[in-house]
């Protein structure tokens, strides 16, 4: 998978499951995912999932800072790296 | 004995012994006992300045996981007033409600809540001083709100000579209103000698002392809270209150913090064990693991007990109005899974001067063993619900043959001979199906054991006049094969027991609390069938 696909599988993944209801275009790879409430504590664990389906490799949820859940653009430095 | 003592003395005590030992970690932000004590009298000086006459004695706190927002329930204690917190995650119309219905004059707003001021103030009636210790300039909002008073950072005096309000120990020590439920929230008022009777309870039994480190991962909204300041404050420990994104990876927090007590709802235990933050071992530093708020499954207990190897893991359990917590369990990891009852951690024994009751429909004491409604009494039973005295009559009773006021839990329960007492479900739980009487609770751990997820929901649907006509399941486990549940829980229920279908939920809605929300999943059903 190209690193646009990622950053387009995790924004419409995001979509799905905001509360909010945004468009996809409100979402970009810069927006704030946990501070404007967009994913909430029910989301985490579904998205951590989703994430390891996406690299085929698992997370470490013991080391994981949560600054790397800021926006599109630290998940794909902290989980894709290869693909970027 | 509460001996004179409030809330407060527990906090100001400590910060005379330690004034140098941190009292307050949020985010990157660390407060020593004389800061935060230092804050508190600020805050108390510059309301008491200006509140002006015929105040009442509670004082509103409308905040979030910053410092302000603990250094106004200080400060409110310090002025010898109660506190009502106002969650700014809450929606602003319910805020402005809880405001409203107990007539603080006083406010306290930190950053977290300052955008919500407007909303808050909307239709409100009668004048309130509103304080904001981190705001620069208020004369915005004092041109838009001419009727109210606005005071800012500059507007702050020194509370260093200023004297302690009176507090009186059967005085409001906080008001909360209870959350989750339709209709009007009732409001429970909870004395200052009801939490210091819990708290003296806790720390001696915990043996708290200034070493340890207190996770906060509860709202100030939620009485849990209050064991997390109040029990840390009281022997100079330090409260360490995560970030609303810290509080997503728990496992981090716990080992950034080097968190000695962790106290949280079962919920948060099985999100750790899902994200597998629970390796054997993980978490040294943890002496204490309790847990309180909801049914505790036994599978996350012995998760989160095998990642804390050096704690000891109890089960707490209480309604906000017999004050935080009444009853505990101390969990043992090779007697205990056999007291459990479908796969629930039994809640225990009552704390010291607690007393137990369980009754009938007619509040009657049922034979040792068999189950009945939880009632119970003490230096924990609160004053009631505020300005509600029908309610406060419903549930404060003195039942046949009693002498003293018992406070009727909603809560079904056995208390074995020659055991722990073991949670059965909320007597709303216990429904008609066809004429039987069915614990859900019963179904709930059956749909559990066969789909190996951690919660399962079962709701009394179709509806009838006299309960339900049927059962619906729903099981956290997205991916399970619903129709093979359904197979396999048929063969262990009888057909009344039997769900007539399984919904596969990726999450449960869960209430500003934390719990799982059953209203919201029996509307789900509703949306469906209209």
């Amino acid at each position: 998978m190209t690193d646009p696909e990622i950053r387009d599988h995790l924004r419409e993944w995001i979509v799905s499951h905001a509360k909010s209801k945004p468009a996809a275009g409100d979402v970009t790879d810069q927006t704030h995912l946990l501070e404007t409430g967009l994913l909430s504590s029910l989301d985490i664990v579904e998205f951590v999932l989703f994430i390891e389906e996406l690299r085929g490799d698992e997370v470490d949820t013991d080391e994981i800072e949560p600054e790397v859940f800021t926006s599109i653009d630290t998940l794909m430095t902290a989980f894709f790296a290869e693909a970027a | 004995m509460s001996d004179g003592r409030t809330i407060r003395d527990g906090f100001f005590r400590s910060a005379e012994r330690h004034p140098e030992r941190p009292a307050l970690t949020i985010g990157e932000v660390e407060l020593t006992y004389a800061e935060l004590a230092g804050r508190a009298r600020d805050l108390a000086a510059t309301l008491d300045r200006h509140a002006g006459d015929g105040e009442g004695a509670l004082t509103a706190v409308f905040g979030h996981r910053h410092p302000t927002a603990f250094a106004g329930i200080l400060g409110a204690l310090h002025r010898g007033h109660g506190y009502v917190p106002l969650n700014p995650s809450f929606p602003t119309d319910r805020c402005r409600a809880m405001l409203e219905r107990s007539r603080c004059r006083c406010v306290v707003v930190d950053p977290t809540a300052t955008e919500q001021i407007d909303a808050l103030l909307d239709g409100l009636e009668g004048a309130r001083v509103v304080l904001l210790p981190d705001a620069d300039d208020v004369a915005e909002l004092a041109g838009r709100w001419p009727a109210h008073t606005f005071l800012g950072a500059a507007d702050v005096v020194s509370g260093a000579d200023h004297a302690m309000g009176e507090s009186d120990p059967n005085g409001i020590g906080y008001l909360l209103f209870t959350s989750g439920s339709t209709g009007r929230p009732k409001g429970v008022m909870v004395a200052h000698r009801n939490v210091v009777a819990f708290v003296d309870a806790m720390v001696e039994r915990y043996s708290v002392t200034e070493q340890d480190r207190f996770s906060n991962t509860f709202d100030l909204t939620f009485d849990l809270s209050a064991f997390d300041m109040f029990c840390a404050w009281e022997r100079g420990a330090c409260l360490c209150v995560p970030t609303a994104s810290q509080k997503l990876f728990p496992g981090k927090y716990v080992k950034k913090q080097e968190i000695t007590v962790w106290f949280s709802v079962p919920s948060t235990g099985v999100l750790m064990k899902r994200l597998r933050m629970l390796k054997p071992g993980a978490y040294p530093s943890i002496r204490w693991a309790l847990f309180c708020g909801e049914a505790l499954p036994v599978d996350v207990i012995e998760a989160f007990a095998a990642a804390a190897p050096n704690a000891i893991a109890e089960n707490l359990y209480g309604p906000t109005e017999l004050t935080i917590a009444c009853t505990l369990y101390r969990w043992d990891p090779e007697a205990s899974p056999a007291e459990a009852h479908l796969g629930v951690v039994p809640i225990g024994e009552p704390y010291p001067g607690m007393e137990i009751r369980v009754c009938d429909e007619a509040q009657n004491e049922v034979p040792r063993g068999e189950p009945g409604e939880l009632l119970m009494t003490g230096p924990q039973l609160t004053l009631g619900y505020w300005e509600d005295e029908e309610k406060t009559a419903q549930a404060f009773v003195v039942p046949p043959g009693e002498a003293r006021t018992f406070y009727r839990t909603g809560d079904r329960v056995r208390w074995p001979l020659d055991g722990p007492l073991v949670y059965l479900g909320r007597v709303d739980n216990q429904i008609k199906i066809q004429g039987y009487r069915v614990e859900l609770g019963e179904i709930e751990a059956v749909l559990r054991d066969v789909s190996g997820a951690d919660v399962a929901i079962a709701l009394g649907w179709p509806r009838t006049a006299s309960g339900a006509d049927g059962v619906v399941g729903f099981v956290g486990a997205p991916d399970a094969d619903a129709d093979a549940l359904l197979e396999a829980a048929r063969e262990r229920l009888p057909s009344y027991m039997q769900p007539s279908a399984v919904h596969l939920v990726e999450r449960f809605p869960l209430n500003a609390n934390g719990k799982v929300d059953r209203k919201a999943l029996a509307a789900t059903l509703e949306e469906e069938a209209s």
